[in-house]
């Protein structure tokens, strides 16, 4: 599925001041893992949730195919979202009062299509076996990003978001994180993460970086400001 | 997972903070509930004072009168005796205005014959009655007998079992329904039965009546009077031109006992709409402190596609499941609690206390049900809706 965003742009008052968390950008992404690298405050996060449908942005459009999101009622959009969008939050972003397997079931459920085989092979895939009856809060933040992976996936999205996957994650959790995710982008779904950490540019197919509030493409690819 | 079972799977998961919010619904279940069966309680309690008075008149020594709380004697069955000529009787009907009068005779049992306390014996005219038969018609039809009584239905002797009342064995051939009132303790006899009781007791040194003989006296005359004449005149005739006697409108000796239901009634009313206000005050503030702290797992299951809808349906769904289990523990543990010290809320408050029949108790127990069952969702309609229009964005930015 691709992805197209163009001319959009967002502002926020903090303390009775607008500031532009995203400069007008244009952005194309049709398949592979996209990274989108900044700083902490960069507006990375903000974008993000622009292109997954969270967040409408004050100018532009963001269509996914034809499909023009922002144009959808509420309800449409959710429903897009659960059909078509996988989202993995930054942090702790399980529910709190289902397990392992219930949360990587939800999605499904609300879709109204079970997944109990999918679920299991994803949950015996991304290590978690041992703790599909267990609850969030025992266990770890590597483990709770998995799970989180896990849910996103559920569904068998075309399209995948990732917030600061490894935040907070050791080295051998970021990579085994990263992995996963360049995994779903070959086997054909569009991946796009945000992250500070830039050695996730080391399994991107494309990267972008963004720096208050600006977005430029990397690695020889053209400056895409409108 | 079904999408249905996340409302229960919410609340059983933090069972601190459901208990609390159940316990809140339970409080304003029981206040609603518990009030309007208490009020109702009393209202039958007076109606039944009310059907139990039958006279407009009543006639009593004037010393007794004086000397006595008639309002309870008459009407509560306190034990109390009083005796005065039975020519009084004949006089009464020569007052102008009379209709029918009806003689009646008070004793009281001497103390562990029959009951751990004593209780009113009250004999009564079955021929010229006008105030008892009506009433104890529902329960008994037949005539009495020498030395039968019917028992009030606080008393535990059974139909057919006798009592031993100054020495004399007298069978329980009825037993009446319950009044709400001290007459539920009391027994009824002929006046025959009364009489030879008298006797018993005098032989036994009692001597309930030292002087006169039993068959010359009475207690009271319960006076009917003719259509469309005042029953004030008729009163104040009887007290210009008989010495010795007392007659009493009826309906204001209840005055007191009616005023004082009034007090309480409104008392009771005004504590439910506290009780009420203040619970779902606490629950509306509960909920929303509680709809702020949950803004990041709404805002998650935003992403995964809940529409607006949906996760006001949710909220929704969970303060139905809390007011639900709530109005059920609160209607169960009032209707047990008020059933079971109906008696105690006479004692205490010294008014006629009857329960309301089933039908009345499952309508007060659907309105208090109803009523928790829109306050609970009323009060979490604003949190549910601010949950609803959570910047999902935002909430998940935090930290960029």
């Amino acid at each position: 599925m691709k992805i197209y965003a163009e001319n959009i742009s967002k502002e926020y008052t903090r303390h009775r001041r607008s500031f532009t968390a995203v400069e007008p950008a244009v952005i194309e992404i049709s398949g592979g893992l996209t990274v989108i690298l900044g700083k902490s405050g960069s507006g990375k996060t903000t974008l993000l949730n622009i292109l997954a449908g969270l967040l409408a942005p004050n100018t532009g459009s963001v269509k996914y195919d034809t499909a023009d999101i922002y144009a959808l009622s509420d309800r449409e959009l959710s429903d897009f979202r659960s059909r078509h969008i996988g989202y993995i939050p930054q942090g702790h972003s399980l529910v709190g009062s289902l397990t392992v397997e219930e949360n990587i079931l939800l999605p499904a459920a609300l879709a109204g299509e079970p997944q109990k085989e999918y679920a299991q092979t994803l949950i015996e895939e991304l290590g978690l076996g041992e703790l599909k009856n267990a609850y969030p809060k025992e266990l770890s933040g590597g483990e709770i990003r998995r799970a989180a992976i896990a849910r996103a996936l559920i569904n068998s999205p075309d399209v995948i978001f990732a917030d600061e996957p490894t935040n907070d994650l050791d080295d051998e959790n970021t990579r085994q994180v990263f992995g996963l995710l360049k995994k779903a982008a070959e086997q054909g779904k569009t991946v796009i993460a945000v992250t500070h950490d830039s050695s996730a540019a080391d399994y991107a197919d494309n990267v972008y970086r963004m720096d208050a509030g600006v977005l430029t493409k990397e690695e020889g690819h053209k400056r895409e400001i409108a | 997972m079904n999408i249905k079972q996340l409302p229960f799977k919410n609340l059983i998961n933090r069972p601190v903070r459901s208990v609390l919010l159940v316990l809140i619904a339970a409080f304003m279940a029981a206040a609603v509930f518990g009030g309007t069966v208490a009020a109702s309680g009393m209202r039958n309690g007076l109606d039944s004072l009310q059907k139990r008075l039958g006279a407009d008149i009543i006639v009593v020594p004037e010393d007794a009168a004086e000397k006595n709380d008639l309002e309870n004697i008459l009407l509560q069955g306190t034990p109390a005796y009083f005796y005065m000529d039975k020519s009084v009787e004949d006089d009464l009907k020569a007052i102008n205005g009379v209709a029918e009068t009806s003689e009646q005779y008070f004793l009281v049992s001497a103390n562990s014959e029959c009951c751990s306390v004593q209780v009113q014996i009250i004999g009564f005219d079955e021929d010229s009655d006008i105030s008892v038969k009506p009433w104890l018609k529902e329960s008994y039809s037949g005539r009495l007998g020498e030395n039968e009584i019917i028992v009030g239905s606080s008393l535990s002797t059974r139909v057919g079992h006798t009592l031993k009342l100054y020495g004399v064995e007298c069978k329980a051939v009825g037993k009446l329904d319950e009044t709400g009132t001290g007459l539920d303790t009391a027994i009824y006899t002929t006046p025959d039965t009364v009489r030879r009781l008298i006797r018993a007791s005098q032989e036994k040194g009692i001597g309930v009546l030292s002087k006169q003989s039993p068959d010359d006296v009475i207690s009271s005359v319960y006076i009917k009077v003719k259509d469309g004449v005042d029953i004030d005149d008729v009163a104040a005739d009887i007290n210009l031109h008989l010495d010795g006697v007392r007659a009493v409108r009826t309906r204001s000796m209840i005055t007191g006992t009616a005023d004082k239901l009034a007090v309480i009634s409104k008392s009771i009313n005004g504590l439910m709409a506290a009780v009420w206000i203040l619970a779902a005050v606490i629950m509306s503030a509960a909920l929303s402190v509680l709809a702020n702290e949950r803004r990041r797992e709404f805002a998650v299951l935003r992403t995964i596609g809940f529409s607006r809808k949906r996760l006001g349906g949710l909220i929704l769904s969970e303060t139905a499941v809390i007011c639900l289990s709530g109005a059920f523990a609160g209607i169960l543990l009032t209707a047990l609690t008020v059933f079971s010290f109906g008696k105690l809320i006479e004692t205490k408050t010294g008014l006629p206390y009857l329960s309301p029949d089933i039908l009345h108790v499952l309508v007060y127990a659907l309105i208090a049900f109803a009523a928790v069952m829109l306050t609970g969702p009323l009060a979490s309609a604003y949190s549910a809706y601010r949950l609803s229009r959570v910047d999902t964005g935002r909430i998940l930015r935090e930290g960029d």
